[in-house]
């Protein structure tokens, strides 16, 4: 797919470097070398391939032309052409001939995709979807994702909410009417008052963890052949084993497991946790109530109780085998599960912590909590803080203790495992008792039947103007009687079909939901204006803040004209900026310009970055950037500060990794974010940023070119040119004593190479510094140390990282730039074009003369003329 | 069939020129203009895709020599009994770049990036064959796969409007696909689930219809995807409807557990041969993304994508060796079953399938995207042998080629496919 870390992306502004060889004569400098090399063969008289060069002309006219000029460029970088017989061209000719190539395709590539600065009709993307939906109808979409299933978005340079790129399928649309339908239902399940009632278990818990090992294992074995050798591991892949060594082995476990179950301390009467749920293998994670796996009748909240007892957070041996963080209490929380999802005992997609618990170490003590719970769904109980590697742990320990107690060691795996399992003492949560009563209602009938029905109840005799009501909001502007029209057809259709009025008016509002007016924004017209109307521009700021509807003040505004008045749509960005839900705006502008959707996607080696696992670093690093990100936001702070600041955000675990000087007292709760100065670490500012090193990194090695491309692309907004073709990826040779920077120094030798290399790799090595999971670090291994010195694009020399950060602050204006071509590409919809320039460098102008800060920025991005044109 | 019929005259007297081309461009004058080759009524024909994420590692997937396959390259171990069903390819690919982000052009010959610079965009295989003879099954073509996985996993199948066939998650899944009812819902219900699908795309086409009045050039292109959108949903109700009267086959296995890649590849495996055995569908594909592989239940302790960065390091290839021996076995097992099946026609299932199994990715520790591994097996591939292709530069034969001769063989008389030059016939 055309996204994420792309090498190969012509930017839609040409870099410096390559304007000032596009200024180079084309007759002076390219024609008389192609007058020598080529035309003999492929000029008036012959055109062997069927090419001909002599009547090509710059600017580049067509796209046949452009192929031409690739072609050359291509024959010129393989080296191909001219053939062997033929005189070799001088090598810094040719070099400059290349250069001259590549900047005028890439200035002929601009050209073509110029759409003529204009938004296409834009499709909401899921993302927008999904909270359209839960702002139409007040829903808690933490853990109702109807958008699952929805094909995935296509994205242009990481961005989501591109409209030439959101293409509308079969495949969509079908899931459009898939997701109006649970929509809807959930959003008005009835007109009566659901009845509250209660779940108690005692006992006969299900151990998942245990039974669902054993149960696999055995199961296994029945289901199919090639299953069967799976539980015995690569061994029992190529030998093979004997259906009755199989099966005695099979009896055997069970009989073991029979035996754990009356011998280990009154297990039917608890369940264990080990682990927490991001650990490879899932040996006991969730502790839910076998009676309720069916989940919840309704939607709501509950109440939810447990008693729980921690045991052995400080191990009694001398080695903590499961890895655990000794020094902090246990956590727990509360998940949903649904079983139609998935397994209960194994991790499902949505899993929002419903609540929280600090555990007391030893003694058995009651916790609670209320909770929001959807119909269907059950709460489920994890360890937040517990093994990231149990099975090896109970191994390890089954190990270590026969050994001390002078028995013989055990065979396999799974016997040791059995027998750590019984017999050691590694940090676990029992639960002992839960319980859950409710849905405990406040208000009847529910916000979400007062919003749709207008703050009534259903009227039959009503139904145009509640539909009106409807679709004023579902289509963000005023319905024509048209658009009433189609969607009263449809309630219509469905009593005629003996269908009853409630439910016939429920699913009018499915097809509203279906209706391109709700799947695309409209962005018309003003009358006798070259700008879109008012309610375009309330979506259009609300997409941009909110990435959902306009709420009711936006759209009076625009019903009475106002938002035409700059002062108030200035105004009105900032009072968004302010809602709570702008923090989906900085979700999903960082996912599109630093990538941060990518987070998560490569994971890391387990064994190497364990931290990464154990402390859940994936979403404390994502907050970071976000924290951070927000900070300069809310304080309208100088958009220097990206690459200057020197503090961040962070919370102990992230402080630990970044060896920063703050102590586990100074944050209220082990989840808590705080601002922790970074002098003297090589920290603060993005380039400082564990969720940048992470990913830009492959979870097991780093790059110097991908991170170099990296910076260039999204934080300085010059992207180079793609390799030519026949270059290969450096082949990584970990073995020997080379690092990266020896292998790419031959690379670096070859002088085609080395001209987009010279710009990439200063930065990429500069970034060596830090580890795949953004650790600090100074050597790959023995004897391969890390030399993170270079030359920067403008000449500034470096010695190591900190001049790097120290002069990379020069690079400002560029970053500035870049930043604000992706908040207007956000805002609106589309891609910069080079049409788009002097609105860009007004903003800009004005932002430095001015010294505005970061939110100022975001506010002339609104203020701006484009942002009001189609 | 009313139904579709009269909206298309509908459309016709409504929308005047601008639903049609839309309507015209993408679902029927391709489907039309294909020519296809009427095989006699009982011969079928069906293709299964198989790909992964990483590739294999090229000393234990290439035969060193070209010609019959003397000496074992390491992975085929366990296709040691079956060499007689197979064919490898060598120096084959489709001349594309970007590592992981290239892998989604394995069966199209073409990154969605450059689709649109395409005439049928970037059409997979798999997605070509369906259009042409999956209307003969209840389900045009199963692609099974995972969202999940590194960079949204392989990505194999791909429309000809450039659009992922979202595949099916997990075995559970599609065992429910191929041979449960929709219990949850009574007959009526059903019915009238169609009946409100109609409704709605009734009230959505009029509004389309009305919206795109008001519309300018480009705008308006784009409103043509949703007319081409509501024609393909309207298509597949009617199918549903069609096929709903029709009683799925009775399930031979139970209800199978999802697990976790590794061990629900055997399971995938047994369910599509089943797909192919009660003729549910003739086309299918299974893209095996590899970071979901749990290395651990094959005795390893990284990853599959850290194993693919082997670095040259002998522990790593080793460790890759064992993940592709178990997924050429689990392959060899599915070989197996398709060969011992009974086709209707007295032959076996797999005299009658053509299997593709490889990747888009060529060398994982590099991430390069050509010389990808490409084995043959099944209808028209029983050679056992080892067709390597010229290696230098300008002698390149594309992939695609091959992928053309499929789709011939198949009875698809197309003249091209992707990037191709001609066909690749044994």
């Amino acid at each position: 797919m055309g996204k994420k870390l792309s090498l190969s992306i012509f930017g839609v502004f040409i870099s410096a470097f390559t304007n000032l060889h596009a200024e180079k004569n084309f007759d002076s400098t390219i024609t008389p070398f192609l007058q020598t090399h080529c035309f003999k063969c492929h000029g008036p008289e012959k055109q062997k391939a069927d090419r001909r060069y002599d009547q090509l002309l710059h600017p580049i006219q067509n796209d046949e032309d452009l192929l031409l000029f690739q072609d050359i460029l291509d024959q010129l970088n393989l080296g191909e052409m001219p053939p062997e017989e033929e005189p070799r061209p001088d090598p810094t000719e040719v070099k400059e001939v290349v250069a001259w190539l590549t900047s005028a395709i890439a200035e002929a590539q601009a050209k073509r995709k110029n759409k003529g600065g204009e938004t296409v009709l834009r499709r909401l993307n899921r993302r927008e979807y999904l909270h359209t939906i839960s702002d139409l109808f007040n829903l808690n979409a933490d853990a109702f994702d109807p958008t699952e299933g929805f094909p995935s978005d296509k994205e242009i340079h990481h961005l989501d909410n591109q409209g030439h790129a959101l293409v509308t399928s079969g495949f969509l649309l079908d899931q459009y009417l898939r997701a109006a339908d649970l929509v809807v239902e959930k959003a008005l399940p009835s007109l009566d008052k659901p009845a509250s009632r209660e779940w108690i278990q005692n006992g006969n818990f299900e151990q998942g963890e245990f039974t669902g090992f054993m149960t696999s294992v055995q199961k296994r074995e029945l289901i199919d052949q090639p299953l069967k050798s799976l539980s015995w591991g690569l061994k029992g892949m190529t030998g093979s084993m004997t259906q009755e060594k199989l099966a005695s082995r099979r009896k055997s476990l069970t009989g073991n497991f029979e035996t754990i179950l009356r011998d280990v301390e009154n297990i039917p009467n608890h369940i264990r946790l080990y682990e927490h749920p991001r650990s490879q293998r899932h040996m006991g994670s969730y502790a839910y109530m076998s009676d309720l796996s069916d989940g919840v009748p309704f939607d709501g909240y509950y109440f939810f109780a447990f008693d729980a007892t921690a045991l052995y957070r400080v191990p009694p041996y001398e080695k903590n085998f499961a890895r655990t963080r000794t020094d902090e209490p246990f956590r727990l929380a509360v998940v949903p599960g649904n079983i139609k999802v998935g397994p209960l005992h194994l991790p499902q997609p949505l899993e929002p912590k419903l609540a929280h618990f600090e555990m007391v170490d030893g003694k058995r003590k009651k916790y609670h909590a209320r909770i929001w719970l959807n119909k269907g769904s059950t709460p489920r109980l994890i360890f937040l803080n517990g093994s990231h590697l149990t099975r090896i742990a109970h191994i390890e320990a089954a190990q270590f203790l026969r050994q001390r107690d002078g028995l013989p060691p055990l065979s396999t795996g799974n016997e040791n495992l059995v027998y750590g399992l019984q017999h050691a003492k590694l940090p676990q949560v029992r639960i002992h008792h839960l319980f859950l009563s409710g849905p405990i209602i406040d208000h009847w009938p529910t916000r979400t039947h007062k919003e749709i029905l207008g703050g009534t109840t259903y009227d039959p005799e009503n139904i145009r103007t509640q539909l009106s009501n409807f679709l004023k909001r579902a289509y963000r502007r005023p319905p024509t009687d048209k658009q009433i029209d189609a969607i009263h057809g449809v309630y219509l259709a469905r009593k005629s079909k003996g269908i009853d009025s409630w439910q016939a008016f429920k699913d009018s509002l499915k097809a509203a939901l279906c209706s391109p007016y709700f799947i695309y924004l409209q962005e018309e017209l003003e009358p006798e204006t070259d700008k879109i109307d008012p309610h375009a521009i309330a979506s259009r700021l609300s997409y941009f803040l909110w990435s959902s509807m306009p709420d009711r003040e936006l759209s009076a505004l625009a019903r009475n004209g106002e938002l035409s008045n700059p002062d108030i749509l200035r105004a009105q960005a900032e009072r968004l900026l302010r809602d709570s839900k702008s923090d989906r705006f900085v979700d999903g502008f960082l996912n599109a310009w630093l990538t941060l959707d990518n987070l998560g996607t490569t994971p890391p080696d387990h064994l190497r970055f364990k931290e990464y696992y154990i402390d859940d670093l994936a979403p404390a690093m994502r907050k970071e950037t976000h924290v951070f990100f927000r900070h300069l936001l809310d304080n309208n702070l100088p958009t220097s500060e990206f690459l200057t600041a020197q503090y961040t955000f962070t919370n102990p675990a992230l402080a630990r990794l970044y060896h920063l000087p703050v102590e586990k007292s100074d944050f209220p709760t082990p989840d808590s974010f705080i601002r922790v100065s970074t002098e003297g670490h090589p920290r603060g500012g993005l380039l400082g940023h564990s969720s940048i090193h992470t990913v830009t990194a492959n979870g097991f090695d780093t790059s110097p070119i991908i991170r170099g491309v990296w910076l260039l692309e999204n934080i300085l907004g010059t992207p180079p040119s793609p390799p030519p073709p026949d270059i290969e990826p450096i082949e990584p040779d970990t073995r020997g004593s080379t690092t990266i920077r020896d292998q790419m120094e031959r690379h670096r030798s070859d002088p085609t190479c080395a001209e987009c290399h010279r710009k990439i790799d200063p930065l990429g090595f500069a970034l060596e510094n830090f580890d795949a999971i953004g650790r600090f670090r100074t050597n790959y291994g023995p004897r391969k140390n890390i030399v993170a010195s270079g030359v920067l694009p403008g000449g500034q020399k470096f010695n190591d990282l900190g001049e790097f950060m120290w002069h990379f602050r020069n690079e400002h204006p560029k970053f500035v730039r870049a930043l604000t071509n992706k908040l207007m590409e956000y805002a609106l919809g589309r891609q910069m074009e080079i049409s788009d320039r002097p609105t860009i460098d007004r903003i800009l102008k004005k932002v430095e003369n001015e010294n505005l800060g970061f939110q100022d920025l975001i506010v002339e991005v609104v203020a701006s003329d484009l942002f009001v044109k189609p | 069939m009313d139904f579709l019929m009269n909206r298309r005259l509908f459309l016709r007297g409504s929308l005047g020129a601008l639903a049609l081309p839309a309507l015209e461009s993408i679902a029927f004058s391709k489907l039309q203009t294909a020519k296809v080759n009427l095989t006699p009524t009982n011969e079928v024909k069906r293709l299964v895709c198989i790909g992964n994420s990483f590739g294999f590692h090229a000393s234990h997937f290439f035969p060193t020599d070209p010609g019959l396959i003397r000496s074992l390259p390491k992975a085929f171990e366990p296709l040691k009994e079956s060499l007689d069903q197979i064919t490898v390819f060598s120096n084959l690919d489709h001349g594309v770049k970007g590592g992981h982000y290239a892998v989604h052009s394995f069966l199209s010959g073409v990154k969605q990036s450059q689709a649109s610079s395409m005439p049928n965009g970037n059409l997979s295989l798999d997605q070509r064959a369906a259009e042409v003879f999956g209307f003969k099954t209840r389900f045009p073509s199963l692609v099974v796969g995972s969202e999940n996985g590194l960079h949204g996993g392989c990505q194999m199948s791909w429309t000809r409007s450039g659009v992922r066939v979202p595949p099916i998650e997990g075995p559970k899944n599609l065992f429910r696909k191929l041979f449960i009812q929709e219990k949850s819902k009574s007959n009526p219900q059903v019915l009238q689930q169609f009946d409100l699908g109609k409704s709605i795309l009734d009230a959505s086409l009029e509004d389309a219809r009305n919206l795109g009045k008001r519309l300018n050039g480009r705008d308006r292109d784009k409103l043509d995807e949703y007319f081409t959108s509501i024609r393909e949903v309207e298509t597949g109700i009617q199918q549903k409807e069609k096929w709903h009267s029709i009683p799925k086959p009775n399930a031979p296995i139970d209800e199978p557990v999802n697990r976790n890649l590794v061990e629900d590849i055997p399971v995938l495996y047994k369910l599509i041969a089943l797909a192919l055995e009660t003729d549910s569908t003739r086309v299918a594909s299974f893209e095996m993304a590899g970071a979901q592989f749990n290395t651990g239940l094959l005795g390893l302790n990284n990853g599959y994508h850290a194993y693919s960065h082997h670095g040259q390091k002998q522990e790593n290839i080793d460790a890759l060796l064992a993940l592709e021996l178990y997924q050429m076995k689990c392959f060899s097992q599915f070989l197996d079953q398709l060969k011992s099946t009974q086709s209707p026609n007295g032959s076996s299932l797999l005299d009658e399938t053509t299997v593709l199994f490889g990747s888009g990715m060529g060398n994982g520790n590099a991430h390069t995207n050509n010389n990808l591994p490409i084995l043959m097996a099944g209808r028209g591939y029983q050679t056992g042998s080892h067709v390597a292709l010229p290696e230098a530069k300008n002698k390149r034969v594309p992939l695609s080629n091959l992928y053309l001769s499929i789709l011939n063989q198949l009875g698809v008389e197309d003249g091209t496919f992707a990037h191709s030059t001609g066909t690749l016939t044994l």
